[in-house]
This record gives C-alpha cells, structure tokens and sequence, in this order.
C-alpha cells in the first residue's frame, strides 16, 4: 500500500516535472503528399517544382505542422485560418504567391526564375493561455540554372532577412566555399543566426532537429548565433546505400518577451515569438567514400608506372657494340 | 615598327611564354579569389572542381547540356546547348590551339613535370609513327564518349536500360584535371574512391588511375595527355578559320627537321609537308617551338588575323640556340 503510494507520488512529481505539450509549430516542408506527388518534379537541392496550367513552372512547398520533419501532419486547413506569407525574392523585393489549400492542407507556389534564394514566410497568431504565440515559419528556396551561368554567386547566395515584416527570424549562414550546387551534409558546421527586430538576438533557445529526431538545443551566443554540426543519423543497409537521400532538418527557435495588450478581442500578458527553418542534407561522402585508398591508389599507380617504364627502358637499351672489318676479307 | 618586329622576331618566345603560363596559372586557378569568372566555356582545363578556378573548363558543361532527355534536345535545353557551343566556338576562333600551349593549367604542369625532369637528366620517349596514329585516335573516343554518354544516362536506346548515373560526368570523372587542378588550392576532396555502387567504385578509381598515368606519362614524354584530349579535337575542328594561325613557305622550308626535333607533341608533317600552307594540325599545341627553331626566313609565320605577329628568322635561330661568342662557319647575312 504504501510502495503504491510512494510509486504514485514519483509518477505525479515526474509528470509535474516534465514539460508542458510543446506548441506545435508550423513549417515549410518540400515532400509533397503521396496523392497529388505524380505531377510534381524534383529541381535542385530537392526543391519540388510543378508546372500550372498555363505550363509555367512553379515552385512548390506544403505547410506542415508539428515539432519533427517525418512524424509532423500536413497543416490542417479545416482548423486554422489562412496564414499571412511573405515570399522575398532574392534582389531582395516581395513577390506575389499563391497559398492554396488541398489535400491535404496547405501548399504555396510561387515562380522563382531569378537566380539565388528566395526566401518564404508564413506567420500565424493565435492567444492562448493569455500568451499571444507569433509563429514564424521560413524556408530558403534556391533557384538556379546552369545556363544562366554562375556570375555574382556570392552576391546572389547571401543570406538575408526581411527586417520590416518579420520581427523573429533565423538565418543560416553559408558554409565557406558554398555555392549553388552545394549541398549540406551531415558531418558539415551549420551556423543560424537568430533577429530580433532585425538586431541579433542573445541567449534565444534554438533547436536542431534531424530528419530522425535527434535533437540538440543550444542558447544563442552574443551574436545571436549558434553552431550545430548536422549529425550523420542515415546508416542504412550497404546495397540501399542512396548517397543523394535528401534529409530534412528543422530548426526552431523561441523567444519570450513581457509585454500585454489585445489580439482580435483577447488580452494577453506575453509574447511568445518562435521561429522554424526548415533546411536539408545528405549523407557525408565520408559514409560511402574513402580518401586514403584514392592517395593509396594513385601512389600505386605512379610507382608502377614509373618502375614499368624504367625496366621497359633497360630492356631496349643497347649495349655498344663494335664492328671491325678487316679490309682484306 | 621595323625594329619591334625585328626584335619580336629575334626574342625568345619560350621564355615569354613560360611566364605567360604561370600568369594564366594564376589566374585560372585562383582567379576565384580575385572574383574573376572569364568565362564558363572555356576551351581549358579550367577545372570547376577547383571552387576557386577563374572560369570553367567547357566540357563540363558540354555534358551537362547533353545530359537530358531527347525530346529535351527541341527545347530551350537545345537553344542553351547551340549557345554554349557558339561561346567555345568564339573563344577557340580567337586563340584557336593557343589556348592548349599557352593558357590551359594542364597543359602548363605537364610542361612543369617536363622541366622537372630535364633537370634531373632523364632522357624523353618518342612515340614511333605507328604508335603515334593509334594513341591519336583515343581522342576521338573520347570525345565520342563524352558525348553518347550524358545522353545515355538519361534515354534508354533500343530497348537497353539507362546508363548508371553514377558515371555522370563521364570524361569529369577520370580528366586527371579534377584530381590534380584542385589540389594547387589545397583542396584534396577530389582524392577518393566511391564505393556506394560497383560503377561508381569503377568510375572513380578509373580517375585515380588516369591522374597516376598523367603524373608518370607527363615525366617521361612531352606533353603526354595532350594527344589523347578531347578538346584538341574540338578546338581542331574552328583551327582552319581561327584568327590566329601557323603557316608554311614549304618553298622556304629545306627539310633540316629541326621543328620536328623540338616539337612536343611529334608532330611530323611539320617537317614533312611543304605543300599545305596551314600547319596547325589536331596535335598541335602552338607553342611555336618550331618557329623559333626554324632557321629560314619567313618559312614559319604566326599571324593573327593575317598580320604577321612572330616569324623564323635566321638571326633569331642562332641567337636563340647558339651560344654567345659563336659566329657561323661563313659570312653569310643573316637577314
């Protein structure tokens, strides 16, 4: 009776202890649902694109909500109202997208035909539990075509921010030497800097999130940023083995402030501001690849070749010889 | 403007040129750090492995362009593909096989691995002409492949499977130019065998193999990769109308074989053909060796664009080879 007593007691004290159901974020993701994915086709870095009937291509990404990449549900609907999005596109101006619902939930499409990343956002606000939670979801789409060449990369890749419409936002910073075609893999530094009101933001909680599940919170340093090294979380079977497997990570980001007032008719008392990236990788070469027998083999090679040809050089080498001819013969 | 010809014609072009080469070194394998993107089709190995080369060695994108689906071929695919072509065609129109002796970053550390090798008193292999007419040909293959492979990768013909994407880019993928190009930037990542797939582990340890056989080939035999590169051909096929250009007096010429003798690439026509005026053959390289060792006057003229820019001389000859102090066995005027 009293083991019961005392098993029901920790029970309540670790359920008192442990977190309150996180809020359930939005965020962008680029895997279509099954029903509808035979029209889409896959561009670079996995960015699924459809073409409208008019046979212009567009880019596509659906809204999902929840706090993992695989187990979060397509945004319903039905329940929530129509977001308000942003889609920045990169010479740096807003551009007209259409935020459609089908099934299931939600999906924007846009064109991108400028070369660089465009940036999207979807904001919701809702009050509860007298905090008014600001959700921010942002992605980074790349579009780019080889034939419109590769000048101004670096300008073009800049990371950036839309400072007057978005007052919590993570950015990613470029890995050094990135470029369009380059993809994040796991084993690489991810750095996200987080914006207040566009000024970086210090000791914000943000969180890494892979595609598994794995997960790793850091506070934001004094430049409010934070550095994640994207974790190698796909060891599958040798002859299954895709070295292009695109995997989602999910960055989220939060940040409380005091402050109240009114939302639609319901008071608050905070703000409750948070952030979502949605980002990808693949595989590091490292898993199906190997340097060290690469500089083994062209060591081989060259001391092979080398000793072949000093040999077959030795083999032709004649020898002096010489020929006396007696004049009287 | 007598006397600046005079003294062009008289001056050691191979010293300018191997101060030319490390220039175009430069720039084409760290032109990235300056910004610098001369162009994406260009017909060297400027490779784009190398994240921080100055512009793009055309073949890649060659195969990239032809990497698609036939039906593809009618659409703004095919227009990107004509317009990539009409830029390398501009470009080797211009410099024609200038660009293999005198720009291309390959081209320049076999001349490096030449010089090494001069040094160090080892003697160079001569291919007999037989052997020479056979290792000509692999170029064509190549090129060949280079071709039929993207486009195999992405149409099935005849009923037969696709090609394995893993060998995309094929001729990228064993151009001892990815391996080594990159490491001058100390960038080591293109060092590895892919063991994901059997034709990965295939293609890439081919491409190891390759860079092994450049390294060792470039030692003992002048300019070795040159006469089986792909891009010889290509830049062979506009060398006929290229603005700069490589003639022969054959009337002039007395057959001493002395442009033979110094040639890199061996190619024999220089010496034996005295009825063609153009002499820019698919192997040349134009580093104009062969001008230089000329002794004739105006057998051996470069021009650009039908003005005369470098020309053999007698006077230059023997002030390019003779040692100083020597005088000839007679008083003949040497120009």
């Amino acid at each position: 009776m009293r083991s019961k007593a005392i098993f029901s007691a920790v029970i309540f004290f670790i359920l008192f202890l442990s977190e309150a159901p996180a809020l359930e974020n939005i965020w962008f993701s680029a895997t279509p649902p099954d029903k509808i994915s035979k029209k889409i086709h896959y561009g670079m870095r996995g960015q699924a694109c459809i073409k409208d009937e008019d046979g212009r291509e567009k880019k596509i990404l659906w809204i999902r909500s929840g706090n993992f990449p695989v187990e979060s549900p397509y945004a319903d609907h039905s329940s929530r109202k129509k977001p308000v999005f942003f889609i920045l596109s990169p010479d740096k101006k807003l551009i007209k997208g259409e935020l459609s619902h089908g099934l299931p939930g939600y999906f924007l499409t846009f064109e991108g035909n400028l070369e660089g990343f465009y940036n999207l956002y979807l904001i919701e606000k809702f009050v509860k539990k007298e905090i008014l939670n600001i959700i921010t979801a942002k992605a980074e789409v790349i579009s780019h075509k080889c034939s419109k060449g590769h000048g101004g990369m670096k300008k073009k890749m800049a990371p950036k921010i839309l400072k007057h419409a978005i007052c919590f936002e993570i950015l990613r910073k470029r890995i050094p030497g990135e470029d369009f075609h380059t993809f994040l893999s796991s084993g690489d530094k991810a750095t996200f800097k987080v914006f207040f009101n566009g000024t970086p933001l210090k000791d914000s909680k943000i969180t890494f999130k892979t595609q598994k599940g794995w997960s790793k919170s850091l506070g934001t340093d004094i430049n409010g940023e934070a550095v994640f090294q994207i974790i190698g979380d796909y060891y599958p079977d040798w002859k299954t083995l895709n070295q292009k497997k695109i995997h989602t990570f999910l960055i989220t980001a939060e940040h409380t402030i005091k402050k109240t007032g009114i939302y639609k008719g319901i008071a608050y008392k905070q703000i409750h501001y948070t952030g979502t990236l949605k980002g990808c990788y693949i595989p590091s070469k490292t898993l199906y690849s190997s340097s060290m027998y690469g500089f083994f083999l062209l060591i081989f090679i060259i001391i092979t070749t080398a000793v072949f040809i000093y040999f077959h050089r030795t083999r032709r080498k004649k020898l002096f010889q010489e020929y006396t001819f007696n004049e009287k013969d | 403007m007598k006397k600046i010809r005079t003294f062009i014609n008289n001056s050691n072009l191979s010293r300018f040129r191997f101060y030319f080469q490390i220039a175009a070194f430069i720039l084409f394998i760290y032109g990235g750090y300056f910004s610098i993107t001369i162009s994406e089709k260009l017909p060297v190995f400027a490779c784009p492995f190398n994240k921080i080369s100055g512009g793009t060695c055309y073949l890649l994108p060659l195969q990239h362009q032809l990497h698609i689906t036939l039906s593809r071929f009618a659409s703004s695919r095919g227009l990107h593909l004509l317009k990539g072509f009409l830029i390398f065609a501009g470009l080797s129109l211009i410099f024609s096989k200038g660009w293999c002796g005198y720009i291309c970053p390959l081209g320049t550390i076999q001349d490096w691995i030449t010089k090494t090798r001069r040094y160090l008193h080892i003697r160079f292999s001569i291919y007999d002409k037989t052997v020479f007419d056979h290792l000509k040909k692999i170029k064509y293959i190549l090129l060949f492949l280079l071709i039929l492979i993207p486009i195999g990768v992405k149409n099935s013909f005849v009923g037969l499977p696709e090609l394995p994407h893993d060998i995309f880019p094929p001729f990228c993928k064993i151009c001892p130019g990815r391996i080594l190009l990159p490491l001058f930037s100390g960038n080591t990542s293109q060092i590895y065998i892919d063991f994901s797939t059997k034709t990965a582990m295939f293609i890439t340890a081919s491409g190891i193999i390759v860079a092994g056989i450049f390294i060792t080939g470039a030692f003992v035999k002048k300019r070795f990769f040159c006469l089986f590169c792909p891009m010889a051909v290509l830049l062979f096929i506009f060398s006929k109308v290229a603005f700069f250009r490589l003639n022969k007096d054959g009337a002039k010429c007395t057959r001493c074989g002395n442009c033979y003798r110094v040639c890199d690439v061996g190619i024999r026509e220089i010496a034996d053909d005295i009825t063609n005026k153009n002499m820019v053959k698919e192997d040349c390289i134009m580093c104009f060796k062969c001008v230089e060792a000329c002794p004739e006057r105006r057998c051996l003229t470069v021009s650009f664009l039908s003005i005369p820019l470098f020309t053999s001389t007698e006077t230059g000859f023997f002030k390019r080879y003779i040692p100083e102090g020597y005088s000839p066995p007679d008083n003949r005027s040497m120009e």
